[in-house]
């Protein structure tokens, strides 16, 4: 694993230069409105995270992928090590927000609008749940059916959503107070540990896809 | 025996390989063919990236399933269209390489780098053709293994260059107990490095044989329709109907030369041996 992962790194060095843009967009986003710090963290945090992924986009360059899977190391290391990058670029942005969002933000730590110890961890485990998704996608569908796979899966979720918020209104179900309700009586500390908890679920659901999809792929 | 791949099938929607080889140790094993024809299969099922739909693949003598890391370790490969990303450097490559082949020689490789002026800080996808080809042997000789794997490793380059590839993988075969398996459409370059040579078409071998035989025992007989038909047809491997007659291949130049003195009689090159093996008919 070590091996992929200093091969991951150096694409990551080499090829960065744009995610110095996306943190410079994010700090502008939160400096000119105020009422976007919260947004501008997550935007970095989730971009980071897919910086990770974007490996995978290198390996398949120019048909690289037989090579590395025919070097000595198991398809199971190469999936490892893909989440673990992932995991990896998703916690870099975690720490360039909680700067950001002390530093420059001022927002609050604990009390208070969108405190980041509550919020932040929230943002990462969707960046982490966002890249769970893209992987095994990746992994399965290659990289131009997965464009298209993921361009359904965006539709799925509008879908469903349409979907869910219409069965709200024909059952006479007011999701709003839902929300408030949910979020005066549980504690923010057991919404965030159960996200976080939902979160690995996922990641371990996505990573037996990712591992089954590429031991069964062919090159 | 270092690889043997036993009566190894593999069907496509309208392709089906069906082969046998051995690939012995302290041997340079050719494997030649038209495009299409089945190399690179063959090597992808070696290199574990293909699933045979039936036989075996065998490597240092354990079924393919079942090498393990430090097995595959002893394996170095070149693929015709695969590396690594081009995004990457060759100093980068340096870096992490000991981490995927503990006998990942550095210094000599980084030496031959600077004799075939490959430059280790640039971008491998800003290197021409015939570079990546030089970059992708000299890894593979590098990881110190003790079985290479090499499709079409010379394609790219020039005369000069493959000249010094081929002496480095002739310097590569003096360590004992290695072997090298090599596809590639430049015949002369099998001709001069390979000890036997398997020829392949349409998925099936259709013909192995030790280089030293084919370049001093076979030929191609040119003739007429009258001497054709007065000849002795015994060591005819295949004819082939041409203009001027027919083109016949035998495995025994030297008969025909002392028997038929009048015949026009050329010596076999790989190239003609494939041709006459591929597209001839068997008597």
């Amino acid at each position: 694993m070590k091996g992929f992962l200093k091969k991951d790194l150096a694409l990551l060095y080499n090829t960065g230069k744009v995610y110095l843009a996306v943190i410079a967009m994010g700090i502008v986003l939160g400096l000119v409105n105020k009422e976007m710090r919260s947004f501008s963290s997550s935007f970095i945090m989730i971009m980071l995270a897919f910086a990770g992924a974007s490996t995978l986009s290198y390996d398949d360059f120019e048909n690289g992928m037989p090579f590395l899977i025919s070097l000595p190391v198991s398809k199971k290391t190469y999936i490892k090590e893909k989440y673990l990058i992932c995991f990896l670029s998703g916690a870099v942005g975690l720490v360039i927000a909680a700067v950001l969002g002390s530093v420059i933000f001022k927002m609050p730590l604990i009390h208070g609008e969108e405190p980041m110890l509550f919020v932040f961890p929230v943002y990462f485990a969707i960046a982490e749940i966002m890249t769970a998704v893209m992987i095994p996608t990746r992994i399965k569908f290659g990289p131009e059916k997965s464009r298209i796979v993921g361009m359904g899966f965006v539709v799925a979720i509008f879908l469903a959503s349409f979907c869910i918020g219409y069965l709200f209104k024909l059952f006479s179900v007011d999701i709003d107070a839902l929300i408030r309700d949910a979020q005066e009586n549980i504690p923010k500390l057991a919404l965030v540990l159960g996200v976080m908890v939902f979160c690995m679920v996922i990641m371990l659901i996505s990573y037996t896809f990712s591992v089954k999809a590429l031991e069964k792929k062919e090159f | 025996m270092l690889a043997e791949l036993d009566q190894v099938k593999k069907q496509y929607k309208d392709f089906t390989l069906d082969c046998s080889m051995k690939i012995q140790e302290d041997c340079v094993t050719g494997l030649i063919g038209a495009n299409g024809a089945g190399k690179s299969t063959t090597f992808k099922m070696l290199l574990g990236l293909v699933r045979p739909d039936s036989g075996e693949i065998r490597i240092f003598g354990k079924n393919r399933k079942d090498l393990s890391e430090n097995d595959r370790r002893e394996i170095g490969t070149v693929l015709s269209d695969s590396f690594f990303s081009g995004y990457l450097t060759v100093a980068q490559l340096m870096s992490f390489m000991g981490d995927f082949y503990p006998g990942f020689q550095k210094k000599e490789f980084e030496k031959q780098c600077g004799r075939f002026q490959l430059p280790v800080d640039k971008k491998i996808k800003e290197f021409s053709t015939g570079m990546k080809a030089k970059l992708k042997i000299l890894f593979a000789i590098s990881v110190n293994a003790r079985f290479l794997i090499l499709d079409e490793p010379t394609a790219g380059l020039d005369v000069m260059s493959r000249e010094t590839i081929l002496d480095l993988l002739r310097e590569y075969m003096e360590v004992p107990g290695r072997g090298v398996l090599i596809s590639s459409h430049i015949s002369s370059d099998l001709e001069q490095f390979c000890d036997e040579i398997y020829m392949i078409d349409r998925g099936k071998i259709v013909m192995q044989e030790e280089t030293d035989r084919i370049l001093g025992n076979y030929g191609v007989l040119k003739l007429d329709d009258r001497s054709f038909a007065s000849l002795d047809k015994k060591y005819l491997l295949r004819i082939r109907k041409e203009a001027f007659g027919y083109s016949c291949l035998t495995d025994q130049r030297q008969f025909y030369q002392e028997n038929y003195p009048d015949l026009t009689v050329e010596r076999g090159t790989v190239d003609q041996v494939l041709t006459m093996m591929t597209k001839g008919e068997a008597l």
